[in-house]
This record gives C-alpha cells, structure tokens and sequence, in this order.
C-alpha cells in the first residue's frame, strides 16, 4: 500500500520536477468516447449532445474515484477538430456512422499541393480558419462559427468549472499537432511522403513559419491560463514510417526550437508519440534539455527500453495497451500497472497513462483496475541494480 | 529493345534499368521505360515481371532495414502506376502465375485503409491476386466474396479496438462456412497484438505488412509442395 502525502498537483509537480513522489502519478488520457462507453451512453447520443458528454466524464471521474490531472477538459466531439486546427473530416457517430460506431477519421488529400503556397502566404492559422475549415465542412465561415462557438462555450461555462470545482488541474496549457504531423494528416500519408521525397523545398517553405506560429499560440496559451505545459502531438515521423534523415531534417530541428522557446519559460512539452519511436529515442536525449519533456509513448515503443535509455533525462507517460483495455481482465491490467510502477516508475520519471488514448470500448473493470493499482501500488523495486 | 528475349523477362540490360528506376523511386523514369517496352511489342506480363523483381529487391531492403515503411509507399505506388498503365492490355493472368488469392478488408465499425492498402499492393507486387473488398466491411460480405473467388486468405486489417468483436465474428463464420479448405486467416494494423489474434482466432498477426507478405508466401509455398 501507498501512503498519500501530497495532494494531486504536488505529485503532478513532483514528477515534471523530476522529483520523486509520494506514488506514480495517475494521468489517464481519457476521451468522452471512453465516458460515453462507461456511462452506457450510446455514441450516437453522446456526439450529438456534448453537455450530456461532458456529464458522462464528469460522472466517471467522480464514480471511479478522479486521478491527479486532466488530459482533455472537454468533449472531443466531431466538431472539436474545427476549434483545434485538425485538417481531418471526421465521422460522426449518429451523423456520418451508425448510432453505436466508434468516432472516425476519413483520411483524405484535404490539403492540396497548391495549398502549400497558401499556407506561407496567410500563415496556418489563417489558412485553416478561411479556407481549409470551410472545405471540410463543405460550407463557409458562418457555419464554421456556428459549429464552434457552442463547443467554446460549454469548455468555458460548464467543463472549465465543473472540473475546478472538483480541485483537478489541466496538465495542458494548449495541445496542438506537430507541424509536420498536421502537414501529414491533411495532405494524407502517402501524398505527404512523395511531397518529402519529391519535393522537399516546397514542404520547407511552410515549415519555419508554422513552428513560429505554433511557438507563439502556445506562449500566449501558456501565459493567458498560468499553466506550465502543453501537448505536441506526433504520429507519423518516427522510424516506424521513415529514415532518420527524413526526421533529422523535417522534424527535429523545428522541435528543438518548440521544446526550447518552451522551456525558456519554465514549461515541459509532452510529446503524445504514437507509432513506434524506439529508434528514435536517442535523438531526445541528445538534443533536449534534461527535465524539458515527457514522451506519452502508445505501446508500440518498448517503454522500459526508453526508461533505461531516457532515466533521469525525460519523463515518461504510458502506457497501458489499447487491447488489454478492451479484451484483457482485470487482473492482467493490474499486473502490467504493477511492472509499470516497478520498473519505469520506482524513482520517479512516469506518469500513468494508458497508450494513446483510452478505448473507446475500455472494460469498466479494466479501468478500475488500472486505477486501483495506480493508486495503491508501492515499487517493489527501488531500482533496476538493486534488484 | 529485343521484345522477345528472355522466358520470363525483357532484356538484362532493359530489365536492370527498369529494376533501377523503381529503386531510385522514379516514377516518370519507370513509366517512361515501361511504355517504350510496350511499345516495342513486348509483352505486359514480362514488364510486370520485371516490377516484381524490383519490389522484392525494395522488400528485402525493407526487412533488413535500410529501406523504410516510405520506401515501402513509394515503390508501392509506382508498382501501382505502371499496372494501371498496362492493364489495358495486360491478360488476366493465369491463375498458376498467381502466388495465391486473397480477400482484404477492414471490418464493421472501422474506415482506416491506409495500412490495408499498402498491404494490398504489396501482395500484389509479391505475386497474389487480391480482392481488396474496402472498409467498413460486414462479415457476411467476406464470406460471400472469399467464397466466390475461393480465397486462400482472408485477411482483416484493423485500427480500433472495437473491430475485435467483428474480427471474430467473421472468423467464425468463415471457419464453419464449409469451405474445402478454410482460408487461414490474418489479421494487421497498429491496434493488433498476438494476443488480439488468440482471442479472434486468426492464424497470424501482424503490424507489419512485410512480415504480413513474407507469411503468406511461405504458406502458400508450403501448400503448394503438398506440406
Ligand atoms: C495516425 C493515427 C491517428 C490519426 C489519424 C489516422 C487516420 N487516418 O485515421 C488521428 C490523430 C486523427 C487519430 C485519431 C484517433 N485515434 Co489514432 N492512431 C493513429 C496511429 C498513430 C497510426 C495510424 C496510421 O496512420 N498508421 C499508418 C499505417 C501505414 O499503419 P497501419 O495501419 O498499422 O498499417 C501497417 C501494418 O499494421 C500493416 N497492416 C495494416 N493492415 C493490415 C492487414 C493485414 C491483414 C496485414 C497482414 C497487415 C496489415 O500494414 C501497414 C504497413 O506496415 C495509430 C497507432 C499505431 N501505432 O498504429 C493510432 C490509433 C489507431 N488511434 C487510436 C485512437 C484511440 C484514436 C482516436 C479514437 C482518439 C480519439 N479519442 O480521438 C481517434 C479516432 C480515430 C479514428 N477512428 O479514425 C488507437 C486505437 C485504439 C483503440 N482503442 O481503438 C491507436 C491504435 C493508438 C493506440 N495504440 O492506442 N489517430
């Protein structure tokens, strides 16, 4: 057994500080589909009524016992991705899909080669906003407007408060894709590698001004909320898709200019890393700054290589598997939670989390289990040479 | 350009420069040098043959780690382009050209394709005939249409948790569909794990479309020796 000492923001603390807490932090990157599942709430349901989603991942914070920060504060309905930038046309449950399917991405060549012009012309934010929005929604700002300003308002008037209420804080001033990521998501992913390959130049020209653009929101976010990180999203660089010279020369160089604007401000940059970064690994060591990040890693990277590779460098935050959430039992939740806490986060250095995100058919009982055992669970090992 | 040399391919000297465009990941280049073989008569299945060979070169690659998934992408939609080019004129091929036959899809509930494409066209560089049926896809559509080409593999391709169920539904039903011989089915795509593939009883998994490829080979090696 555990016994707690420090309130949930002291342990959150504790860990970006790379301090040792009182036990592992527990930060599920938990999504109202997973609430909606867990309430009994068809989807259908769910995307088409946020404040009764919200309800949803309120009533299960409170009915599984809450954890130490919030990853998402709000909804991510299908219309989220207008308020936050995505160049993706989702599917919605009950609107695009049937009532009880899983929310959904049609990946498609959303952006186009000309665009790329665009882009460094009016700057991505500008270009989403009156042009791309419009396109995926097959209509013009007026009803982009109209589909956002209602989702602003519920984060603002009822999810911003109703979780205070409940003394659990954001981990996140902001979260936004990587520029190179949303480049990815909205040319497709095999339209973007030819642009790599083919036409390196003209995906250069973008990328320095979105990664000043993205510096800047994130600062401003930061400073309007008082809130020390902020999320980066990458999928779709690591060497699962593609060489180190590709990531070396479109990747790398712009994050080291995020993560230190970031931390010149005393603020930690979680990477959400899916796909399998193992190869990769290295290349944070080396260029970042000791303590400036934390990587969510999806379970595809081997986490307790990274801990030996990364211990007392960065931070790590994972990374329960996506099918032991769904088809596991309870018992094996509790048993990978366990090795998690004893081998990744016996001195520090981990937050738990689940991979990606959690499912949108997670077990109740597997979601208890991973709770439970978070919060109950002492190391049993102090440390990989003792052992 | 002598069209008729070589049983089973161009010239060497034809044959290395077309190799050599797709693994320089030409496109135009392999285009170009396609259409002047075709044009000098030669046959398509030969040009294709030719394609193969340099997509095997591009899979080995792959598997020893020097190439990666984008040059897995890349050679793949070259591959696709000069087959769209010759098909026109392009023969069905026989059936005893073919490797085996396959049936893909991603299940009910789930519309990622990406990784199932480039699954798809990298079994048919290798040699299979495949039957891409698309996503969103019903178990009984699978049923129906592995029977009807009378499938050797069924393979699903999935990215969400929530397409295990469907995965094993339509295992099922393909297992008790009385078939000669059932398809030994494979599953692939980020979310599976070995454990995903006990629990839907599939044959094989993978998150790999290589390692996917290089099985299906080898079983359809060993039916064919009668092992
Ligand atoms: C990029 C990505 C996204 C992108 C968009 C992707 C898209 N086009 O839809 C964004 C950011 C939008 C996204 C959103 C979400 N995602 Co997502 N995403 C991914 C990620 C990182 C990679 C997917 C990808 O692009 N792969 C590229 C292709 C080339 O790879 P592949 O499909 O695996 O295919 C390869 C092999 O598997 C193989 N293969 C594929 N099929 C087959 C079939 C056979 C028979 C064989 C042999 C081989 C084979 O061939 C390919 C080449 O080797 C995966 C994680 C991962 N590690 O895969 C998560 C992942 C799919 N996402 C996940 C989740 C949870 C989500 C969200 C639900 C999150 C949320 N709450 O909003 C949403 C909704 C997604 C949806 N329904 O569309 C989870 C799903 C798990 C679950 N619980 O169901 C995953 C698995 C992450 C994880 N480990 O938990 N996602």
């Amino acid at each position: 057994m555990v016994n707690e000492t420090m309130t949930r923001q002291e342990r959150v603390a504790a860990v970006l500080a790379m301090e040792q807490p009182d036990r592992v932090p527990i930060v599920p990157q938990f999504v109202m589909g997973t609430a909606l599942h867990l309430c009994g709430v068809s989807p259908g349901r769910g995307y088409s009524d946020p404040e009764l989603a919200h309800t949803c991942m309120l009533r299960v914070f409170d009915e599984y016992g809450g954890w130490d920060a919030l990853y998402e504060t709000s909804p991510d309905v299908a219309d989220s991705g207008l308020a936050s930038r995505q160049p993706l046309r989702f599917l919605a449950p009950g609107r695009d899909l049937p009532d009880d399917a899983a929310l959904q991405v049609h990946e498609a060549e959303v952006i186009t080669l000309a665009d790329y012009d665009l882009i460094a012309d009016m700057g991505w934010a500008r270009f989403f906003d009156e042009v791309l929005a419009c396109r995926l929604i097959d209509g013009d700002r007026a009803q982009v407007e109209a589909r956002i300003a209602p989702l602003e308002k519920l984060a603002r008037d009822r999810c911003a408060p109703d979780w205070a209420a409940r003394g659990v804080q954001p981990m996140y001033a902001a979260m936004d894709a990587h520029p190179f990521f949303a480049l990815s998501l909205g040319r497709s992913l095999v339209r973007f590698t030819e642009d790599l390959y083919y036409r390196p130049k003209v995906v250069e020209r973008v990328l320095p001004a979105m990664t000043r653009e993205l510096i800047e929101r994130f600062s401003r976010k930061v400073t309007a909320s008082g809130i020390r990180g902020v999320l980066l999203g990458e999928e779709r660089v690591s060497a699962f898709h593609y060489p180190p010279r590709i990531f070396e020369r479109f990747w790398l160089p712009y994050t080291i200019q995020i993560v230190e604007a970031m931390w010149s401000m005393g603020v930690v940059t979680t990477f959400h890393l899916d796909t399998d970064f193992g190869k990769n690994l290295p290349y944070f060591r080396q260029h970042l700054p000791r303590g400036s990040y934390v990587l969510q890693l999806d379970h595809t990277t081997d986490i307790f290589a990274a801990k030996e590779l990364l211990d007392g460098h960065g931070i790590l935050h994972g990374d329960l598997p996506a099918a032991l959430q769904s088809i596991g039992r309870p018992g094996d939740v509790a048993a990978y939670v366990e090795k998690l806490i004893d081998e990744v986060g016996y001195n520090g250095g981990l937050i738990l989390g689940v991979a990606c995100n959690t499912a949108p058919d997670c077990k109740p009982e597997n979601f208890r289990a991973f709770l439970e055992t978070g919060r109950t669970h002492a190391p049993r090992r102090r440390s990989r040479t003792q052992a | 350009m002598n069209a008729g040399a070589g049983a089973h391919s161009g010239t060497g000297e034809a044959t290395a420069s077309l190799c050599q465009a797709i693994l320089d990941f030409d496109s135009d280049e392999t285009l170009r040098l396609s259409l002047a073989r075709l044009d000098a008569g030669e046959a398509p299945a030969l040009i294709i043959d030719d394609c193969r060979a340099a997509m095997k070169i591009v899979g080995d690659r792959y598997a020893t780690g020097e190439y990666f998934l984008a040059e897995l992408i890349l050679a793949g939609e070259i591959f696709k382009r000069v087959v769209e080019l010759l098909r026109p004129r392009l023969q069905l091929a026989g059936a005893g050209d073919s490797q085996g036959t396959v049936v893909l899809a991603t299940l009910r509930g789930d519309v990622h394709y990406i990784g199932k494409d480039i699954f798809a066209t990298l079994l048919e560089a290798a040699g299979f005939t495949v039957h891409n049926l698309g996503v969103d896809v019903s178990p009984e559509r699978v049923v129906t249409a592995a029977r009807a080409v009378d499938a050797e593999f069924v393979g699903f391709s999935g990215l969400l948790t929530t397409t295990f169920e469907v995965m094993k539904e339509a295992t099922g039903l393909l297992r008790g569909a009385g078939f000669g011989e059932a398809p030994r089915i494979l599953i692939g795509g980020g979310v599976t794990t070995s454990d995903v593939r006990d629990y839907v009883g599939a044959d094989f998994q993978t998150r790999d479309a290589m390692e996917g490829v290089a099985w299906c080979t080898q079983v359809a090696q060993r039916v064919r020796r009668g092992q």
